[in-house]
Order: C-alpha cells, then structure tokens, then sequence
C-alpha cells in the first residue's frame, strides 16, 4: 500500500505476503485483501478536506504443482484505488460503486450564503458544471489526486458531474439554499459509503446535554488515635468522574431523497462537527432509524443524536 | 484505470491460472507469399500462413477495381493487403491489419521487336454488365464467344474477383456468377490463356451490380456490421474500420465536425472514445449514394506499447552438437547480441539458457530508442555424437538458393537417415552413419528416389547446416518466379 503514482512501490510498501495453495479441484484461488487494505487508509479531517485513498498493488507470483514459478505472465500486478467506502448486501460481491460523483443522494442543502463542498472521483470525471460554470477535473495519477473535493460557489443551485468525454451527464444535483433566521445550522461533515468525506448541514433547534460517568468506594475514616470520625470527611468517595456531552441536532425539512445520506451518516465510523470555532469529532449515538417519506409523513425531517468523540475532561495520557 | 475498491466491504482477488499470453498479429507474422502481378496488372491472390486477405488495395495512379493498368516495362507496385487478423491473437478484436507491400508488374507488350508475350488469346467484343439480387442469385455467361483463340486453343479462363459480394467461378468456358447476403457492385474480370510458351492473355471486365430489392443499407445490414475493426492509438491516430460501404468522414460527435484524428490520451489510464462515420451506401441498396451515420467505441490506450519478449517472437534458435548457437530471428526488433556464445559439447542432449539482447524497433514502442531488451531461451543442445535417426529419407546435390530447383531438374536419390519426418525442422541428418555435414546449403528431399524442378509436382526442399541438423523446411511448386518457396 502506498501513496503517489501508481506502481510507484518499494519494498518498504509490502505490507502483506500471502501464501495459499490451489484446492485439488479447483481452478483459481480466491484472496480476500479488503480488511488487510483497511489498516491502511488514514481518516482525517482537521476542516480541510483531503484524498484518503491509497494506491493497492497486489503483486502475484504464481506456482506450478512442481513449486516452479511460471516464466510467463509471472507475476501479474494488481492495482487497486482503495477508499474507505463499502456496499451494501444488494451491491453484490467486490461492489465498485460510484466512479464520479462521491455523494449517494441528488441534493445539497446549505445555508444561503455559505459555499460546499462535492466530493468526486477524478478519474472518472471530465468537468464539473456549476450552474454555468465548468470545472475541468485534471488527475496527475497520484492517488492525493483520486478523491478531489470541489467548492460549490455560495447560492448555486445545480450541480452536473460529465464523464471523461466532458459531454455525458452522470450525475445532476440540485443545491437547496435555506433561509435559517432564527437557528444556528451546524455543518456535520461525515466519511458516506463511497469512503468520501460528505457535508450534512442541520439547520433547525440544537440541543446540548451533559452526561456523567462516576464511581465511588468506601473509605474508612475512622481516627484510631481518638476513635472518632470528622462529620465533614466523606465516606464514599468519588472517582473517575468525567462526563460526555450530547449534541441532538435536526435537520430540517429535507427531501425523501435525503433519507440515503442520513442512513449513511447512521453508519458511518468517522464524523466530525463544526462546532463553536473547532472542528470536533463526534459520534452518532441514535441507533434506529425510521425512514420518512412524503407519502406518510407528509414533511421529512430527522432529529440526530450524537456525542462528542471524547471525554469532557482531559485524561489523555 | 485502476480498479477502486471499497474496504469497509470485502473485495477478493480472483486469481486463475495463467494462461500463455497471446502474440500479436504483425504483418510479419502474415508470411505473406506468391503475391505477384501479372503481365495483365491482375494481383494474385497471395497465401498466407496466418490471417486471411481482406483487400487489397494500391495507392497507385493506374490502380482500379482491384487491378493495375498494363504497363509497357516492368513496374514496381505499392501495395496495401488489409489482413484480416485471426483469433488468437492478441489483437485480434483490432480485426484487421494493413500491411505494405511492393511488388514488380512484368511489362505487356504485345508487338514490336521486343514483345513480352506472342499471339495468345484475344478479346471479342464486351461481356454485358450483370445484375443480380442477393442471397444467392446466379448468373451464368457464355466466355467462348467473348474471347477468340490465337495460333492455338484457348486452354482455359481465370477469374480475378477481390469483392465478397459475389462469387464467380468457371467450368469449361461457363462463368458462373452468384449473390451473398451484401448488396454492392464491383468488377469481374476473366482471363482466357493458351498453352504456347510465352503466350499473351486476354482480359475482359465484367461489371456485377448486386441488388438487395427493399432494402436500406444500414449499420447492420443481414446481421453484418457495416464499420468494423479499426482503432485509436495513444498519439490519437485513427485507423478506420472495415466498411461495407465507403467511408467518407469521421466525427467525434454525432452530426458533428469532420475530424482526421482525436487528441492524444495523456490521462495515464486507458479510455473509451466513440466516434461516428458517415458512410455512402453502395449500390445494390435503395439508398445506394446517399449517407448514412454509424458509430464505434474504441479504447484508446493510454501509452505506446511496451515492446516485450512476447512481441519479439524468436524463433529459429538452435544450438549445434558443437555448441555453437545459431541466432535465429525475432519477428520484431533486432537480435543485437547473446549470451553466451557457446557451450561445450554434451553426451546427451542438454537444455541450455540463451540469453538473446534485442533492439526494440526504431518507432511505435514505448521503449523505441531505449536499451536493449533481453530475453532467455531455452534451447536443447544435441548430443556431440547423436544417434542417427532410423528414418529413411533421400537428398538431391546441393545449391545454394531454393529457387535454383526450378532452373532445372534435380536427381534426389542420395539416402540419408533422420531422427525426424519430412517436416523435422530441427531433425539431424546422417549419411553412411555419421552426421552428415550439410554447409547450410539447401538440398530436395522426398521419401523416395524421385526427381523435382520444372515440370514437376510440388516438392520439398531443406536447408542442412555443419553439424547435419535442419535448418529450414521450404515447399516448393516452380510455378511463378523465384521457385515460389514457401517457408513451413
């Protein structure tokens, strides 16, 4: 695994050697590289957004039934882009997904007046049309380059992603510019299945808990001396207090569309708020979800409970 | 372009066997022989080893339907044999090849001092233009009372047909024409020869127009594609498909501006590029002249090829009982060196590792210019004392070119015994139990004491080197010129 050009690999790059032999019987050999690449992919998000994706080369040597390496194809190199995205059941097996736009839903809901940002795999995009302005997506193969994160100028309103030949259309978002007079939006900026770092914005009422976590033991206070105890000393005391502080945001009424970008945010691993000045981690803490719909609920909109992804006080050692 | 995967998912590589990589079809690998042109400007039709003629075509002044002008002294021609490149190959879903080729049309002159040819056959009149309608429509033509015989005989009629829209062929002096599924027009032309010595032919043309009634020639006519093969390469040339019909533009987009080619791929991963052709229908059909759109996807790749081992193909390589290596060739680039030299002697036969350093071709490779390239191969070294093989075979006197057999007639009646067949390329030759030493000179071979050259059977021709092994196994039939020896 690595970062650069692709095929730009050293020794210092090999992270796994793998051995396996050929089931009598059968004709291939089947490797399962995904959770060994997975160690690999840092996570970061400090409020820039950066390409995580590394470059996988597998490099397969093959035998014959004697131990001889085959003196053709031999070996064969595999190259992969990997991205911390996943798919679902019905994805099926090795799932690709997306090769352009890095956002599952056909909307983008931001704050009037405020620029986002549109995650997009450059290798398989030509231009990005902003209202009527082109992007042109250049990728120099280094694999900083594979993930580009594109700024949707403030109050555009549609967004078209085209394929390499810059005239197919793969993808036409629509930005919705809300009006927020009365709450303050928060911007929750979370990795989405296709293993890009994605803006939700909530713009409705926020509300801020605190939870505590406490343990206490049994102290003997006793003075042996006078054989008396002091009335202000305590006999339970307390210790490892810390407590955890709770964020319950809304989003607003948003689209049904919206409802695949909330059930990724429920299932992602890694999600950050922009919160008073700081860019913090946080965690999604509701568990159930109960998708809304036009039909049923008439309006959809979410209440999302998170926590913040550290103790109140710090106990970093 | 790289695969992406998605790791919170598995992803498994699925690795098979590998499986020995396909060479590519070069003009090379063609082997294109008896390609000649007659004293009538006919081109004949060439044997291939590999791959089979599509057209053939000449960008020279005189060249028409299919066939040159006749010429008055000898006249070198450049010619274009589209090659349709069969499977197995790695390029094969390229379909086809254009390969050059010059050749040399004898001159026609039939009066004066120095005529080319005598008497022989004239023309009579003109043989109509036919007509016919697809799927499988016949013809049928009379050729006696359009040719009058010389001082002798007319021996017989040869037909020269390049379209596949029709088949003709002759039986006695019946010309039988018959349709195929495409509609289309093209030029028949008939020949009738005598059997004196350096006898003249005469040529009549026949224009066949096949008609396919009801029908609009489309981008898939009959189940056939109108536009096939073709590519892009990385500096963005266009190489045309195959067409039915005749191309006369291409287009990035549909409707499009005419371009003559598309920008070169710089993104360092493969893509697909579509273009659109505009092509006129060609008569037979109801919209025959007029235009019609049809679009292909290429993959255009992304860098020149690398030049390999695979694509230099050696071949020939051998060792002799003394050790000593023999070069061989490389279908592309150039065998520049090897290592080592030579080996010692063996008392059995040995598998040796030659290491041949080739010199990539001077263009069209990523590494044209570069550093030799090195390829190993494994080559089996005779015994110094071999066993002479048990298989009775027998050689004519020695010469020194294959088409000296055909200068005049060869006795083969010297026996010999090899360890392989008629066709044991490699085999080791033996003469009163020792190897025989055959100076690379090239000698007849048959099975039994016959005789070859003019006015023989076809026949068999090896080249021997020092050391009694067989360097090259050639046929031939001393029809044509040069002994029309085909390498096997």
């Amino acid at each position: 695994m690595y970062s650069g050009i692709e095929n730009s690999y050293s020794s210092t790059d090999l992270k796994y050697t793998i051995n396996k032999n050929i089931i009598s019987g059968q004709q291939n050999i089947i490797v399962e590289i995904a959770e060994l690449v997975r160690d690999y992919l840092d996570i970061t998000f400090d409020g820039t957004y950066t390409s995580s994706a590394k470059w996988v080369s597998a490099v397969v040597t093959y035998f014959d039934t004697d131990g001889e390496s085959y003196d053709y194809s031999n070996p064969e190199v595999f190259n992969f882009v990997a991205v911390d995205g996943y798919g679902y059941f019905e994805d099926e097996i090795n799932p690709e997904l997306s090769r352009h736009a890095l956002i599952s839903a056909n909307n983008i809901y931001l704050p009037e007046g405020t620029a986002g940002t549109l995650p997009i795999f450059a290798e398989g995009v030509g231009k990005v049309r902003i209202d009527s302005t082109d992007t042109e997506i250049t990728d120099n193969g280094n694999s900083n380059q594979k993930i580009q994160y594109i700024t949707i100028p403030a109050d555009s309103s549609t967004i078209r992603v085209y394929d390499t030949d810059d005239t197919t259309v793969l993808k036409t978002i629509t930005v919705n510019n809300i009006c927020e007079p009365k709450f303050t939006p928060y911007k929750v900026v979370f990795q989405n299945k296709l293993g890009a770092l994605q803006d939700l914005w909530f713009f409705k009422k926020t509300t801020e808990s605190f939870n505590v976590t406490d343990e206490t033991f049994k102290r003997n206070i006793i003075n042996t001396s006078s054989v008396s105890y002091a009335l202000n000393d305590t006999q339970n005391q307390r210790y490892n207090v810390n407590g955890k502080t709770r964020l319950s945001l809304n989003t607003g009424f948003i689209k049904e569309d919206m409802n695949q970008t909330i059930e990724e945010l429920f299932l992602t691993e890694n999600a950050w708020i922009d919160f008073e000045g700081n860019v913090l981690p946080i965690i999604p803490v509701s568990k159930s979800m109960t998708f809304k719909t036009s039909l049923n609920d008439r309006l959809t909109d979410y209440t999302i409970d998170f926590e913040f992804g550290f103790d109140k006080i710090n106990n970093i050692r | 372009m790289a695969t992406k995967i998605n790791v919170r998912s598995p992803f498994y590589l699925n690795l098979d066997e590998p499986t020995i990589p396909l060479p590519t079809f070069l003009c090379g690998t063609a082997e294109v022989e008896n390609l000649s042109i007659d004293q009538q400007g006919q081109i004949s039709t060439p044997t291939l080893r590999f791959g089979i003629v599509d057209s053939i075509t000449s960008t020279d002044g005189d060249f028409s339907n299919g066939k040159y002008a006749t010429v008055s002294t000898a006249t070198i021609r450049n010619l274009t044999l589209r090659i349709l490149i069969p499977q197995g190959f790695s390029n094969a879903d390229v379909v086809y090849l254009d390969c050059p080729y010059t050749v040399t049309q004898p001159a026609l002159v039939t009066s004066g001092p120095s005529p080319s040819c005598v008497n022989g056959p004239t023309t009579n009149g003109s043989i109509p233009a036919q007509t016919l309608d697809v799927n499988g429509d016949t013809e049928t033509i009379d050729l006696s009372s359009y040719f009058t015989q010389g001082t002798v005989a007319i021996a017989g009629y040869t037909i020269y047909n390049v379209s596949t829209i029709v088949n003709a062929s002759v039986s006695g002096s019946t010309l039988t024409l018959s349709s195929n599924i495409s509609g289309g027009s093209t030029t028949v032309y008939v020949s009738a020869y005598d059997n004196s010595t350096n006898s003249c032919t005469a040529t009549q043309a026949i224009s066949v127009t096949v008609n396919a009634p009801g029908q609009t020639y489309a981008c898939t006519n009959n189940g056939i594609a109108a536009i096939s093969g073709g590519s892009i390469a990385q500096d963005g040339t266009i190489t045309n498909p195959n067409s039915t019909g005749t191309i006369t533009a291409i287009k990035e987009t549909s409707g499009g501006a005419s371009i003559t080619s598309y920008s070169a791929n710089n993104t360092g991963s493969d893509r697909s590029v579509t273009l659109y052709f505009d092509i006129t229908a060609p008569g037979g059909y109801d919209n025959a002249g007029s235009t019609i759109e049809c679009d292909l996807t290429f993959t255009q790749p992304s860098d020149l090829p690398t030049f390999d081992c695979n694509i230099a193909n050696l071949s020939g390589q051998q060792i002799s009982t003394k050790g000593v290596i023999n070069s061989g060739s490389a279908q592309e680039g150039t065998i520049s060196d090897w290592s080592p030299k030579s080996f010692d002697t063996v008392t059995s036969d040995t598998s040796r590792t030659v290491t041949f350093y080739i010199t990539p071709p001077a263009s069209g490779y990523a590494n044209s210019g570069g550093s030799d390239i090195t390829c190993d191969k494994t080559i089996t070294q005779p015994a110094a004392t071999p066993t002479c093989g048990s298989n009775t075979l027998y050689i004519s006197a020695p010469v020194s070119s294959p088409s000296n057999f055909c200068d005049q007639s060869y006795a083969v009646k010297s026996q010999i015994k090899s360890t392989g067949g008629l066709y044991g390329l490699g085999s080791v030759i033996c003469r009163n139990n020792s190897v025989f030493d055959g100076g690379n000179f090239y000698y007849a071979v048959a099975t039994s004491q016959v005789t070859v050259g003019p006015n023989y059977g076809a026949f068999l021709i090896w080249q021997i080197d020092s050391n009694g092994v067989i360097q090259d196994v050639r046929q031939s039939n001393c029809n044509g010129t040069g002994g029309d020896t085909v390498a096997l």
